[in-house]
């Protein structure tokens, strides 16, 4: 689907930083690997093809493939190389190809000109001979429709794609069959047709594929496929049974057919924009909350079970949830909120829209339209937030302040395990590394005494079982102490990162956000 | 293990459910569907270990899958339990892979039983279409300028595989 923005980025950047080019043509048997042919004899500079925003091969017998590259089509022997011919494109020049086929042992085309004025989209046949030949099968004409376009061959069905509609008609009679304003915005290139003319799907930008299938009324939604992975181009398979995405060094593969279940967990923002999952465990281990950072939701799990007991829109940005004393706490940069977790979602300290409030605690903090990131300690005592230039230690119950001067912006920040100091993180770039930076707590109080350190990695609570069992990054098992393999995990479940990994003695959390709802697994001790 | 043989792992998985007194023949062929989905989420580990197939998979597998109703009762002491996290159900996604570097572009055989991924390191990876199992790695011959794929293609049948490379130099 980015071909065309692809070729043309790296045409720019190629033609910046590179002289002109020469190409080879390479051919492999595809079972056993073999090149067929020496790369000297498939050298093709000489006859200046610049293959730069090429279009992909089409093969129309079992042998002769033809790629269309700017003005041109070029048309190969695939066994021996030999370049069979050269053709120009017909006239006239301002025109946009939507498709090109194999047909009985040519090749067809379909392009959107534009011819005194009026706009028509001609079907035309390339007639692989030596001596190659155009001739017009059909040419209709078409209102002047914005956006890129495509065409199926098999349905004569055109489609002319904007950043936010689809329009798609048939040619024959001009008839639309579909107009419709997506909810997400398109990715600019024009979607596809399937290859048997059945089904028409656009990339959103949200990371989702929106597929409509044709019915003898028009097209209709059909489904909306949310992969597990981001995407950045996807195309049909030959038999449309299947959906290829692919982006960075992952591929996947999606059913068209298969409806999406409705989504379990905010799974309506992009794959790309996800922020990390906040996740905490009641003592007895009989909940689990989860959060996502600045989203308004918690959710709470029943482990044993494997429930959602609770769903909770807090209406905050939350920046931090624990459980503590049967209760949930979240806070965010404005204010913090208990519910008892026997009440069933009743909350308290929500009256005010700013400043405080559980029972009236945090009256005295600091202006919240400063508070840059903040925490809640283990025990929810006491919350740490922090200004442009300074971390704070508010203790909830006698509502004292305590204050450390800081000169760097923190992006991260948590209590320890033990609740005794603070520790704060910021990604430096002019250094390129974590800045880590800890404050000692005594009683209500920072202490004078702060360790920094340029060294070492942000390292999340918690990230080894007390057991010895342990997951990798990119590992596909997670192992006990002595190397046996206790769990496969799917390739969509490894770990990219040591953050996304959290232990509660035999539990495991996977809090990648890429995933609906944070995995749990608990292992037998 | 190989496509063909997955294919057989899910269909030893049916003959049992067969057994098992399905006699209708739509529950039968949802049932294989089901097999086959299974197989097909799973490779990976299925392909490993056997006994993962219960370790694992299973554990792993949707409670609405016919599989997982199937079998789950013989976990009847799990060393390893999903406890949140499991779809409820088979999601549209059915395999993932990680190829072996950026992906430049990818194409389908004419045949849709392979799929041949073009990477910015100039390889060419041939992918089994239903389980995404690698096939073969296609290296094009070395040489001492960098190279930048473009418009790959395989051929009818799946027997070649085409690529043209741009050899580039720097200035």
């Amino acid at each position: 689907m980015f071909f065309f923005l692809s070729f043309t980025s790296i045409f720019i950047s190629i033609s910046r930083v590179y002289p002109p080019s020469n190409e080879t043509l390479v051919i492999w048997d595809a079972q056993t690997g073999v090149v067929i042919k020496e790369p000297g004899i498939w050298n093709l500079s000489h006859q200046h093809i610049d293959i730069r925003g090429c279009s992909p091969i089409t093969f129309s017998d079992q042998r002769t493939m033809t790629l269309h590259c700017g003005q041109y089509f070029y048309t190969y022997d695939g066994f021996n190389g030999t370049q069979l011919s050269k053709t120009e494109l017909p006239p006239p020049e301002c025109h946009q190809l939507g498709a090109q086929w194999a047909y009985k042992g040519s090749l067809r085309f379909a392009m959107r000109v534009k011819t005194d004025g009026k706009h028509v989209i001609n079907i035309q046949e390339l007639q692989q001979t030596s001596n190659p030949l155009y001739s017009m099968v059909n040419s209709f004409p078409v209102s002047p429709y914005d956006g890129e376009f495509s065409f199926s061959p098999v349905s004569s069905h055109a489609s002319f794609v904007t950043e936010m509609e689809v329009v798609i008609l048939n040619v024959q009679d001009s008839k639309i069959l579909l107009y419709t304003k997506v909810a997400q915005p398109l990715y600019n290139p024009p979607g596809c047709f399937s290859p048997n003319g059945c089904f028409f799907a656009c990339g959103t930008l949200g990371d989702e594929i929106c597929v409509w299938k044709n019915t003898p009324t028009g097209y209709m939604a059909w489904s909306t496929l949310q992969p597990r992975l981001p995407f950045q181009c996807f195309s049909f398979s030959s038999t449309t049974d299947s959906i290829l995405t692919w982006d960075q060094d992952r591929i996947q593969l999606l059913y068209p057919d298969n409806y999406v279940s409705p989504p379990s967990f905010n799974k309506t923002k992009s794959l790309h924009q996800h922020k990390g999952y906040l996740v905490a465990f009641s003592v007895d281990r009989a909940h689990i909350a989860v959060a996502q950072q600045e989203d308004a939701v918690v959710m709470i799990f029943d482990p044993l079970l494997g429930i959602l007991q609770q769903s909770i829109d807090t209406g905050m940005e939350i920046q931090d949830i624990k459980i503590a004393n049967g209760a949930v706490f979240v806070v965010d940069k404005h204010k913090l909120i208990r519910w008892d977790l026997k009440a069933e979602g009743i909350m308290h300290g929500v009256q005010s829209a700013r400043s405080v409030t559980v029972d009236g605690t945090l009256a005295h903090r600091a202006n919240p339209d400063t508070v840059k990131l903040s925490a809640l300690s283990h025990d929810c005592s006491q919350i740490a937030f922090t200004t442009r230039n300074s971390v704070f230690l508010y203790n909830i119950n006698s509502q004292e302040t305590s204050k450390c001067k800081t000169t760097n912006q923190f992006q991260r920040i948590q209590f320890s395990p033990d609740g005794h100091q603070l520790q704060l993180g910021a990604w430096v770039y002019g250094i390129g590394r974590d800045y880590l930076m800890q404050l000692e707590i005594v009683g209500n109080h920072f202490t004078n005494t702060a360790t920094q350190d340029l060294k070492h990695k942000w390292v999340q609570v918690n990230p080894q079982s007390a057991y010895g069992y342990y997951v990798g990054v990119e590992s596909e098992w997670v192992k006990d102490s002595e190397g046996k393999k206790l769990l496969w995990l799917p390739p969509s479940w490894r770990v990219k990162d040591s953050d996304e990994v959290r232990w509660e003695d035999n539990l495991l959390v996977l809090a990648d956000s890429r995933h609906s709802e944070p995995i749990t697994i608990g292992f037998q001790l | 293990m190989s496509r063909s043989t997955a294919q057989l792992a899910g269909l030893s998985v049916l003959t049992q459910s067969q057994i098992q007194g399905s006699t209708n023949i739509n529950s039968l062929l949802d049932t294989a569907a089901d097999c086959l989905r299974f197989v097909t989420e799973f490779f990976g580990v299925i392909s490993q270990s056997a006994t993962h197939i219960y370790r694992s998979a299973l554990v792993l597998a949707p409670h609405s899958s016919i599989v997982w109703r199937l079998y789950s009762e013989k976990l009847c002491s799990p060393a390893v339990r999903a406890m949140t996290g499991i779809p409820s159900s088979w999601d549209s996604c059915t395999a993932t892979a990680t190829t072996g570097a950026r992906v430049h572009c990818a194409v389908w055989s004419p045949c849709g039983q392979f799929i041949a991924t073009v990477l910015e390191s100039s390889i060419v990876e041939v992918w089994d279409s239903t389980t995404l199992e690698r096939v073969s790695v296609l290296k094009p011959p070395a040489t001492d300028v960098p190279r930048m794929p473009q418009s790959p293609a395989i051929s009818p049948g799946g027997h070649l595989v085409v690529c043209f490379y741009m050899n580039v130099r720097l200035e």
